[in-house]
């Protein structure tokens, strides 16, 4: 009986011409755990964001009396062309997601191929701006392998692609999808080398000190339950810093693991098994997973 | 004036004079206003050299340099200005022994560096 059902589905998907060949099912789900990872991205710039700008506030709300307020004195971390040229990087990478997915399902989507071309020559306008030159210094690469990562992204978002040349774009976007996902690693850097997670660290710090601060400055004026909260939120301090600075180290792996994934994944044209490439799925997903939990309970703070 | 002649010789070592400098004042416990104040001070002047170099991390070269240096010249100058009072709250607070030396390796190599 259930031999029976079997042929007859198998039947049925043949008829209809709803095959979908081992490559195109691994590619669709790929494209869903590099979608999520990629969202969770633009999130670790944003965190750091608010830590500086958290930072710049405390201290201007203790040394008003002294200094008054200068709009000026309050800047964003990131300079604006840099975040845009990072911003256009992810959203290519969450484009070749979708494309992957859409190739794979083997029909023509004319609104993605719209935005898919509009996102592709923005990439390709970056691919020479100041902007590139900036991602490519911190990742200390050669400007020259971020600039072609970044044209090859943004050509295979121009062109119009179909299901049979799935191949030929996983091992065309390889090396570009490699690059990418390196340069933003390097952006994340290290809590005492550099990059966002030491910019973190800093922010915190200063976050504390003008904390204990505050304290010793009206400590004369608090009630013993003020004098109490406010003391309370240095630990909360220590514990929302580390936190976030997990999240960020989080975000790093799951770029590794997009790439390697990604890398897996055109490794495995030719097979109808792929073992590798299901374990770095898992480990993508999973990675995806951790981030966005994080990023939901610190953004909810 | 220098009291240690071992000036960073590049920025990766300026880095991490500033970054040893920083991690030396977060880690003070100062228990009075004043104190507190000034490790406040301090810590925001040596968050604001790293926070250069970081954004210099993300900048191309040579445009960069040149507005890094312009943005350090105030922190180094607080810098400067706090030492005698940091070396005084050194006697107090443990953890800021031998602070005189860290300002000056962040100072000079900042200097030689970013030429402000």
């Amino acid at each position: 009986m259930r031999v029976q059902y079997g042929a007859s589905l198998s039947l049925l998907l043949l008829v209809s011409g709803c095959s979908v060949t081992p490559l195109e099912q691994r590619a669709t789900e790929f494209s869903t755990a590099a979608t999520a990872a990629t969202l969770k991205v633009q999130n670790a710039y944003q965190l750091v964001e608010e830590s500086y700008i958290d930072a710049q506030m405390v201290s201007l709300v203790n040394n008003f009396d002294t200094k008054g307020f200068n709009a000026t004195q309050i800047q964003s971390f990131m300079p604006s062309a840099a975040m845009r040229a990072r911003t256009q990087m992810i959203a290519g990478l969450q484009q070749y997601a979708t494309l992957l997915a859409e190739v794979s399902g083997n029909e023509p989507v004319t609104a993605l191929d719209a935005q898919s071309e509009a996102l592709g020559k923005s990439l390709q306008g970056l691919s020479d701006s100041t902007g590139l030159s900036s991602v490519a210094k911190s990742a200390n690469t050669d400007m020259g392998i971020a600039s072609t990562a970044v044209d090859a992204l943004g050509r295979i978002l121009i062109e119009h692609k179909t299901a049979k040349e799935l191949p030929g774009i996983l091992s065309q976007m390889q090396k570009p999808v490699d690059d990418i996902c390196q340069l933003l690693e390097a952006d994340i850097g290290t809590p005492e080398g550099g990059g966002l997670r030491n910019q973190l660290k800093v922010d915190y710090d200063r976050l504390i000190a003008e904390q204990r601060t505050y304290i010793y400055g009206n400590e004369a004026k608090m009630t013993p339950d003020e004098r109490r909260t406010e003391i309370a939120k240095l630990p909360q301090l220590v514990t929302t810093e580390q936190q976030d600075d997990v999240t960020l180290a989080q975000t790093q792996a799951a770029l590794k693991a997009l790439a390697a994934t990604n890398d897996a994944l055109a490794a495995s044209k030719n097979s109808k098994q792929a073992p590798a490439f299901r374990a770095l799925l898992a480990e993508l997903e999973t990675e995806g997973q951790q981030i966005g939990s994080v990023y939901k309970a610190t953004m909810s703070n | 004036m220098s009291t240690d002649s071992s000036i960073p010789t590049d920025i990766p070592q300026t880095r991490a004079a500033a970054q040893a400098l920083e991690d030396k004042l977060a880690q003070a416990n100062p228990t009075n206003l004043a104190d507190s104040q000034a490790v406040c001070t301090a810590l925001e002047a040596v968050g604001a050299l790293l926070t250069q170099l970081n954004r210099q991390d993300l900048l191309s070269r040579d445009g960069a340099m040149q507005e890094a240096a312009a943005a350090m010249k105030d922190p180094l100058q607080t810098l400067s200005d706090l030492k005698d009072q940091l070396t005084g709250i050194s006697a107090r607070v443990a953890a800021l022994v031998n602070i005189a030396n860290d300002v000056d390796k962040v100072v000079n190599g900042c200097a030689k560096h970013f030429p402000v």
